[in-house]
């Protein structure tokens, strides 16, 4: 129980009076101060009196509109409080939300008059988690202002919010999700390892520890098993984060997805114990590099710079467009007609490809795969996360690749999947999911590359569900 | 135009509330208008007139100390202990009808009228020779009270354990 500064004003009166009884030699004074130590001491018993009671009887009740959000949505509580007693206190209940949440202060007060308030205020959740609510905080005071008592009473529900990643991931080919684990590879040699892989005959110079005795005794001469060869696969992982990954709602976004692909490829390379070395590529270049490596705290460092990954800023120069190869741009030069000054003008431009070396040199996601492919000795497995947007380039890093007899892996999220929450033209849609499918399959076809997409699931099921009246499914 | 508004230093805000005027004030007021004309004639009515100014004006606390140095006025003395308790009437049922003007605050008047009676019977039976003791007495008497219904209130409300549940 807290006294207010009232109850010490009304001490003093009740001091004054005994020593104005003492100075003055009278009595009756003295009687006053025993009067208003009374009138003190009864108002407290009231007010002990009623803040027992209430603490039996008050119903305080902090609702959710949700139990379940994502993270900063915005949900309502209602704050309710109900005194199913004849009470002469004011009594003021505060919401007390998580430290996580953010709200503005909530409160609601009854008193003699009204025995019942409610409230309903907005709490946003900025962090993910699951949270529980403090009991709400419960202050009773006498109708005087003399005394105030603070407790908690009341129910904690809580609140469960979950971070803004993509929940259904569909990784596969032409909208066929691939059931296979990503990152296994297949050695085609044997040596010691686990997997059986063949027995054959002893030759000299086999250890002993390496006869299969089963099969010795059975065919009357000294075998020893194979077994399929573990082998270390170098692999480099290169992660577009560039603006053109950012398309898409909050928490669904390109990135998002490709984030999802890369933190799975991280845990398997990890639990395989393959080195991985990664390259994360922004507008402005490499934004963060690892070279290839093995155990856990490296691992976990690529993990974590995956995760706080988030997609760049391009600039204004920066957009990125469809351009020509240099053996597109041959196939339009020669069908140039030289007669027309027009194409006369125009064919030099399309003949210079010296400019195009240059440009592709300044590619981001280019340079990455150029330089962590030669980082590399021996065969690389070079795994790339980016999207459709930057065509060009990405069919020049495949090249890079392949000219290090490396193996490619590329995962693309196709821009149309992701632009396609604001259309409403489904059809429009599926002949740009073609066009990129066609895309796809064109870097599957080149030697040594795998190439698949990564997208919602429910959009490519929408989209391919839109194509089936027609037949094209 | 208006003109420049006063308003009470902070201090004195939070310590300060109005008296509760309700009809059991009122006729409590009424009935010792007449004991005091009946105590001290036109003086009496002037005191009473204080103590009613200050009971309109200022926390009822007030007015309680108004009207016990008035009583210093109007009484004799060496009054008797008839006469004590008879001025002294009002000033408790005016305490015990403003206690009662709050809702379920029954159980409260009875806490104040028993204490009241026991005050004023200690004061009055232990009389003028031990002032001091008395004076001491009272307000030792009246903070043990206080700490003791605080030490109640937190052990309901489950804040602190008691005695009892003390290993």
């Amino acid at each position: 129980m807290e006294v207010t500064r009232r109850f010490w004003t009304t001490i003093v009166v009740a001091v004054l009076l005994v020593f104005w009884g003492v100075f003055l030699q009278r009595l009756i004074l003295l009687i006053g101060s025993g009067l208003v130590l009374a009138w003190v001491l009864a108002q407290q018993y009231q007010f002990v009196r009623t803040t027992s009671r209430l603490h039996e009887g008050l119903r305080v009740e902090q609702q959710l509109s949700r139990s379940r959000v994502s993270v900063d949505e915005v949900t309502l509580c209602t704050l309710s409080v109900e005194a199913p007693i004849q009470h002469s206190g004011n009594v003021t209940v505060s919401a007390t939300p998580p430290i996580a949440a953010t709200s503005a202060d909530a409160s609601c007060t009854v008193g003699p008059e009204v025995n019942k308030a409610e409230t309903t205020f907005e709490i946003t959740w900025p962090v993910a988690g699951t949270f529980q609510f403090g009991q709400p905080t419960v202050t009773v005071t006498d109708p005087l202002g003399l005394f105030s008592q603070t407790m908690a009473l009341g129910s904690t529900p809580s609140m469960t919010v979950e971070p803004r990643v993509p929940r259904e991931i569909h990784v596969g080919e032409g909208g066929n999700q691939v059931a296979a684990g990503v990152g296994e590879h297949v050695t085609g040699q044997s040596g010691s390892g686990l997997t059986p892989a063949e027995v054959r005959k002893y030759v000299p110079g086999d250890s002993t520890n390496r006869i299969d005795w089963k099969a010795t005794a059975r065919l009357d001469e000294p075998h020893v098993r194979e077994f399929e060869a573990e082998t270390d696969l170098q692999t480099q992982l290169f992660v577009d984060h560039r603006a053109s990954m950012g398309v898409g709602p909050a928490g669904e976004q390109k990135l998002d997805f490709g984030r999802q692909v890369a933190l799975a490829l991280v845990e398997n390379a990890q639990e395989l114990s393959d080195p991985l070395g990664w390259y994360a590529v922004g507008d402005e270049g490499i934004t963060a590099t690892a070279t290839p490596a093995t155990g856990p705290e490296h691992y976990r460092s690529i993990t974590q710079q995956i995760q706080t990954l988030a997609p760049t800023t391009s600039g204004p120069d920066k957009t990125p467009s469809e351009q020509l190869s240099p053996a597109q741009a041959r196939r339009l030069a020669n069908q140039l007609d030289r007669d027309t000054p027009f194409d006369s003008h125009l064919q030099p431009f399309f003949q210079a490809t010296d400019i195009y070396i240059q440009r592709i040199e300044r590619d981001p996601l280019f340079n990455a795969v150029r330089l962590g492919t030669k980082q590399v000795d021996g065969t690389v497995r070079a795994i790339i996360i980016t999207d459709d947007t930057n065509r060009v380039e990405l069919r020049e890093a495949i090249k890079v690749t392949q000219q290090q007899d490396g193996e490619v892996v590329v995962f693309l999220t196709p821009s149309t999947l992701y632009e396609s929450y604001d259309k409403t033209d489904i059809t429009a849609v599926y002949e740009e999911y073609s066009e990129f499918e066609s895309f796809r399959r064109e870097l599957a076809s080149l030697p040594g590359v795998s190439a698949f997409e990564v997208g919602p699931r429910d959009q490519v099921a929408t989209v391919l569900a839109a194509a089936k009246p027609r037949g094209k499914a | 135009m208006s003109g420049p508004t006063w308003t009470l230093p902070e201090w004195v805000a939070t310590t300060r509330w109005d008296s509760r005027v309700g009809p059991g004030s009122t006729a409590v007021l009424i009935g010792a208008l007449i004991g005091c004309w009946w105590l001290s004639g036109f003086v009496g009515a002037v005191v009473w007139a204080c103590v009613v100014t200050t009971w309109l004006l200022f926390p009822m606390i007030a007015s309680v100390a108004v009207a016990q140095f008035g009583l210093l006025v109007v009484l004799p003395e060496n009054p008797a202990v008839t006469t004590v308790l008879l001025a002294e009437a009002p000033v408790v049922l005016l305490l015990i009808a403003d206690l009662l003007e709050q809702a379920s605050a029954w159980l409260g008047g009875v806490v104040l009228l028993g204490l009241s009676a026991v005050s004023i019977g200690v004061v009055l039976a232990l009389g003028d020779d031990v002032l001091i003791p008395i004076a001491i007495g009272v307000i030792g008497i009246g903070g043990l009270a206080s700490y003791l219904l605080h030490r109640y209130l937190l052990v309901t409300l489950g804040l602190v354990r008691d005695g009892k549940n003390i290993a």
